[in-house]
């Protein structure tokens, strides 16, 4: 059986996929990955689970263009120039 | 897409995960480069382990253990994302051992003394470090990824070498003569290892990103990095060519590229005597597979 | 420290670093490449044993862990004949390893 292995470098931080390794159970899994991800002292953590058990996901699809729960959805720099041309504060900002 | 699209997605930094669609040639060449490397880290195993019966202390014996282990760690990723394009684990040592997939020249030769112990571990590894560095940056991410732990376990194998080299360089005039002897005899494979210096854009694996470097620029980064650092030592190295020219490239006796193709191809000292040994080994303890591994199948 | 106490850490010592250095062996050539590197920590981990009381009893001999390792005749050391069995067999090996930690972590019988 293939188990996917994520490490987690120190406390706090995210756990991240590091590879796998293949075994006969989850006792060997444990066993190999201690070894082959833990041996040097590299990692705090670390999570392994059957590759069986992963769900992956890796497609979205936006039909309707939701830009608005995009950062693209709001263009304000050409309405900030403006405010500040009418405020008369376009000068201090180096606007062209 | 289709493989002109793949093409520019990779060739603008596109990075490609293992259930992407990708053009057969990528992955066939992909296969070959990474499985390669996976024959090459278990070759490599075989001149380092019988010194580490013979180190000349404990503590030199448990870092060559250790070190002899990474790479037995290092095949053992490199197999796996191997396996996940496609060429399941046994089918690889399959090849290796019947000569029919190759691994790299430098674990053809023989190891003779304690000098090229240390030799292997600050030279050599530091000409892999070299490929390996830019291998971060290859174009299918899995292999990437495992390159992060690989270079840093490797920058380990090269303090390990430096320190034995230092320590025989500040010992006795025949210790500083084992170093000097074991550095003649692996100069003409080091200066071989990055392979010959064809152009990169007519590199297939550079132009699938694969690799990130050509050979040859791989080769310059070996020599500006390591050879200030053998003549600080006192040493020489064995070619009377080798010198930085006014544009700052180095100039060197042609590699003999012929020797590098026999090697490669299973004529080397060492090659048939080490692939055997894989063979026993292997026969001998197919049974334990069987039994271990027989509900992963 | 006595020189009673000095025999038994070197006979604990000598058992750790033969059956290390037996099982060091396998490093490169293990039936799986999983089970090549676990089984080669253990190796370490037996000569990092020995090495830590050879320090012991170095200090209260004047000499080191190295010298006390590798400088003396084979009649010398104080290991049990099992562990200086070389045995090239995965089965054998697994065996005596099963073999050697069961006294040992029940308690030496000497």
């Amino acid at each position: 059986m293939i188990y996917e292995v994520f490490r987690q470098e120190r406390k706090g931080q995210p756990l991240q996929h590091a590879g796998s390794v293949e075994a006969a159970d989850d006792h060997f899994a444990d066993v190999y990955a201690r070894e082959q991800y833990g041996r040097r002292g590299e990692s705090t953590a670390l999570w392994i689970v059957p590759r069986s058990a992963v769900i992956a996901i890796d497609e979205f699809v936006d039909e309707l263009n939701r830009n608005y729960h995009r950062v693209d959805g709001y263009p304000l720099k050409e309405k900030l120039k403006e405010a500040r041309e009418r405020a008369g504060t376009a000068a201090a900002h180096g606007d062209r | 897409m289709n493989e002109q699209e793949f093409l520019e997605y990779v060739q603008s930094g596109g990075q490609v995960e293992t259930a992407d669609w990708m053009p057969d040639d990528y992955r066939a060449k992909l296969i070959k480069f990474i499985e390669m490397h996976g024959n090459s880290e278990l070759m490599g195993v075989l001149p380092e382990r019988e010194w580490i019966l013979r180190a000349p202390t404990l503590q030199r014996k448990l870092a060559l253990t250790a070190k002899v282990q990474d790479e037995v760690g290092h095949s053992q990723l490199i197999y796996r994302v191997v396996e996940d394009l496609g060429k399941p684990r046994e089918q690889c040592l399959d090849d290796l051992i019947s000569g029919k997939a190759k691994f790299h020249n430098v674990f053809h030769y023989p190891t003779k003394t304690w000098g090229d112990v240390g030799v292997i571990a600050w030279l050599v590894d530091a000409a892999a470090i070299i490929s390996q560095k830019a291998l971060l940056k290859c174009s299918y991410a899995p292999y990437a990824r495992i390159m992060k732990k690989i270079c840093w376990e490797e920058s380990f194998h090269i303090l390990h070498g430096r320190d034995v080299i230092l320590t025989l360089m500040n010992g006795t005039d025949d210790q500083r003569e084992l170093v000097q002897e074991s550095l003649n005899r692996w100069w003409g494979p080091l200066m071989q290892f990055h392979g010959n210096p064809i152009a990169k854009e007519e590199d297939p694996m550079y132009i699938w990103r694969i690799k990130s470097q050509g050979n040859e620029e791989a080769r310059q980064q070996f020599l500006d990095g390591y050879v200030p650092q053998i003549w600080e030592l006192g040493l020489t190295v064995p070619d009377q060519k080798l010198r930085k020219n006014d544009e700052g490239l180095w100039e060197y006796s042609e590699p003999d590229w012929d020797e590098l193709k026999s090697v490669v191809t299973g004529h080397g000292p060492r090659s048939q005597e080490r692939l055997d040994l894989r063979r026993r080994a292997r026969e001998s303890s197919a049974w334990v597979r069987n039994v271990v591994l027989a509900d992963a199948a | 420290m006595k020189e009673q106490e000095q025999q038994l850490l070197m006979e604990i010592a000598d058992d750790e670093l033969i059956l290390g250095w037996r099982d060091s062996e396998w490093t490169g050539i293990a039936p799986l490449l999983e089970e090549d590197v676990a089984f080669s920590s253990i190796a370490q981990n037996e000569i990092g044993h020995a090495r830590a009381l050879y320090e012991l009893v170095a200090r209260a001999r004047g000499t080191t862990a190295d010298e006390l390792a590798f400088d003396r005749s084979p009649d010398e050391y104080r290991c049990a004949p099992l562990v200086e069995l070389r045995l090239m067999d995965w089965a054998e090996t697994i065996a005596r390893h099963y073999l050697y930690e069961g006294p040992t972590r029940s308690g030496s019988s000497s």
